[in-house]
């Protein structure tokens, strides 16, 4: 493994271009993620087409340096506007804000900083050792085995999404259908094309991911009222804003919501913005003064961008792994990685192993490259935080449609994104997550495939599922998640009754 | 009695499923493996009818937690009307969403056949006329916008097509 990740800081270090769109990745990613109304999904899916000329390496290390640069720059707008960039940073304005109107913003901006690359290292490295042997377990897998993952993480997610796992389910069995559109892959019938040839192929990943997150997001935007909030200017940052007595008092902080922020960044649908929330109130319930959380403190801002940043390295574990997206970001990476050839899952490891570890190499880098952009260019991005949204609206539209027209270069795929983006806007509305949906449709060939051939497999032994105990084990996992969700819905839902 | 926000996503769920339904009968189905495997309709005929058990379990369990309407009624909040870009008394957002998604339906049906560059100045000129703020409306902007939109689809158009090598619309322009 060391030998693997030398070569990848070989290949990524060996190459200037490749370090060049690492930095403008942190660099822009920061920007989106700074930017109220903007975020990282929306960011990704403007960049997305502009990798289609790299190489495997330079375009994904981009793509990953995005995510980390937009992870770390909401606590710019978190602590200096009140409002969160991301929803991943909404914890940081807790403690932040109260700190920048004490005129400790300088201050507050240099722990965010420090807390961010602590987050991200533990997050990147938990990655490398875990992902590895994770996909060679994952290699003995069938199509059995296969089939009770993809249950089990289109049951976890509709659980952990939205208020209600009814509406959940409903999404991931919505996300399901769209992809039965087009060829059967394994008897190549037509379904659901309605005598249009552009569906046989059927919807691509990247017009639904784009359509999901990035358009509905704009258009959202486009119709709500502008935030009209004045940005702190004046501070000063000196270095992290922490003694080193300071910073050893913080270590248990920092590890404990590092982790918390891995763990759920590990489970598909939940992310960062859920990470920061649960590390804030777990380092306030289990502080010596839980009084002073709110007043302007830097465990606060400790916990919540520590978690979120560590809840990058926890998604791209089942992405790298098993093919799962653990969020809306790693959902456009999945879409980045089907771009240029390839397909994470158990093998990719096999497939293209230096290319995954030229992408670890990269992470790390990115992070370092996060810290030195922060501390260097806080007071440009200041002045981005003044740059009107009625701007970069269109703008991201007109990208997002280049990606979109240039997967197949018709117009019909910017339809699709039209579609995908008012679907999007629509369940929203009504409150049905879209994570779920978006499961549904990345895995529902696979459910299909695996359930088929394991089927086929299974005409000689009608009990040949019972053989399987990995799949048995997801398989009841899921029942288990999904017995609990329910009880749980309905207790919160009985006291809201009685409220 | 009125119907609570899940009960209508319920029936709406279950519209979709029956419509899917019917569609799914329509699938020219060829089961290669007649000894105990699955055809190319049997999982969208299992998709819908787990969707429809689901949009019935949401429509029961939405009814029976509902609360009286008037207690919903009293919860939520009318958004106070605002005066527009256009000068009359109108909740900016359906305005906004109607003319955004106008707008980019327009620039789907023009993107190949006006051209990527004519197609997207149009786009980006009136969306940024669409947004800004009634208090930034000038002369002076509406100049800014404008420019701005040629020289960024100008130059977004080089990058892509001479640098990166991508085919984009060409359209009437060239």
């Amino acid at each position: 493994m060391m030998t693997m990740l030398l070569q990848g800081f070989g290949t990524v270090v060996g190459n200037p271009l490749i370090l060049l769109a690492m930095l403008g990745g942190v660099f822009i990613g920061i920007i989106f993620g700074s930017l109220p109304g903007l975020t990282t999904v929306a960011c990704l899916s403007m960049f997305l087409p502009v990798t289609y000329v790299m190489s495997h390496e330079m375009g994904l290390s981009m793509l990953t340096a995005i995510y980390i640069g937009g992870m770390s720059g909401g606590l710019v707008s978190a602590i200096l506007l009140n409002i969160p960039g991301t929803p991943s940073s909404i914890a940081t304005c807790f403690d932040g804000t109260p700190m920048a109107k004490k005129g400790q913003a300088g201050r507050a901006l240099g722990i965010g900083v420090f807390a961010s690359i602590v987050g991200n290292f533990i997050g990147v490295f938990a990655m490398i050792f875990i992902s590895a042997p994770l996909a060679f377990f994952t290699l003995k897998f069938g199509p059995w085995e296969n089939f009770g993952v993809t249950v089990f993480a289109l049951t976890l997610i509709a659980s952990l999404c939205g208020k209600n796992i009814l509406t959940g389910l409903l999404a991931a069995v919505f996300g399901m259908m769209f992809s039965t559109v087009g060829l059967d892959q394994i008897d190549s019938s037509t379904r659901f094309t309605f005598g249009m040839s552009e569906l046989t192929s059927g919807f691509g990943l990247l017009t639904v991911l784009v359509g999901m997150y990035a358009v509905s997001e704009v258009l959202r935007t486009a119709s709500a009222e502008p935030e009209k909030a004045t940005v702190n200017e004046d501070f000063k940052m000196k270095g992290i804003g922490l003694s080193m007595k300071e910073i050893i008092e913080q270590i248990p902080n920092l590890i404990r919501s590092s982790l918390i922020g891995l763990c759920i960044g590990i489970l598909p649908g939940i992310g960062g913005s859920t990470a920061n929330i649960i590390a804030y109130s777990v380092t306030k319930s289990s502080s010596k003064y839980p009084e002073k959380f709110g007043t302007g403190i830097p465990d606060g801002i400790i916990a919540s961008e520590s978690a979120n940043n560590a809840s990058v390295g926890g998604a791209m574990i089942p992405l790298l792994t098993l093919g799962i997206p653990g969020d809306g970001s790693t959902a456009l990476l999945l879409g980045g990685f089907m771009l240029h050839g390839m397909t994470p899952g158990p093998l990719l490891f096999q497939t293209n192993g230096s290319t995954v570890y030229a992408i670890f190499a990269s992470m790390i880098i990115s992070t370092v490259f996060m810290g030195l952009v922060m501390f260097l260019c806080m007071r440009w991005f200041v002045k981005i935080l003044k740059v009107p949204s009625f701007i970069l609206i269109p703008c991201i539209i007109v990208l997002c449609a280049i990606g979109a027209y240039t997967l197949n270069y018709r117009s019909f795929d910017i339809w699709a994104l039209l579609f995908f983006g008012i679907l999007g806007l629509a369940l929203s509305a009504v409150k049905v997550p879209i994570a779920p949906f978006i499961l549904g449709f990345i895995l529902g060939k696979d459910f299909e495939v695996n359930l088929r051939t394991g089927i086929q497999y299974a005409a000689s032994d009608r009990f040949m599922l019972l053989h399987r105990p990995i799949a048995m084990a997801f398989l009841v996992l899921a029942i288990f998640f999904f017995i609990y969700s329910f009880i749980k819905t309905s207790k919160v839902n009985k006291k809201e009754a009685s409220a | 009695m009125k119907l609570n926000r899940d009960a209508k996503v319920a029936i709406g769920f279950m519209a979709f499923a029956i419509f899917y339904l019917i569609s799914s009968n329509q699938i020219d189905s060829k089961n290669m493996y007649a000894s105990g495997g699955v055809s190319s309709r049997t999982l969208p005929l299992i998709y819908a009818v787990v969707m429809i058990v689901l949009a019935i379990a949401l429509f029961i369990t939405s009814v029976t937690r509902q609360k009286s309407t008037a207690q919903v009624q009293a919860k939520e909040k009318k958004p106070a009307p605002m005066v527009n870009f256009l000068g009359r008394q109108v909740p900016r957002k359906p305005l906004f969403l109607g003319l955004s998604i106008f707008l980019f339906a327009f620039y789907a049906f023009t993107y190949t056949k006006l051209g990527f560059v004519l197609a997207g100045f149009i786009y980006l000129g009136c969306m940024i006329m669409l947004l800004t703020p009634p208090e930034r409306k000038s002369k002076k902007m509406l100049v800014f916008g404008w420019v701005f939109s040629c020289v960024f689809i100008v130059a977004l158009y080089l990058v892509f097509t001479k640098v990166l090598s991508m085919m984009l619309p060409r359209g009437i322009l060239f």
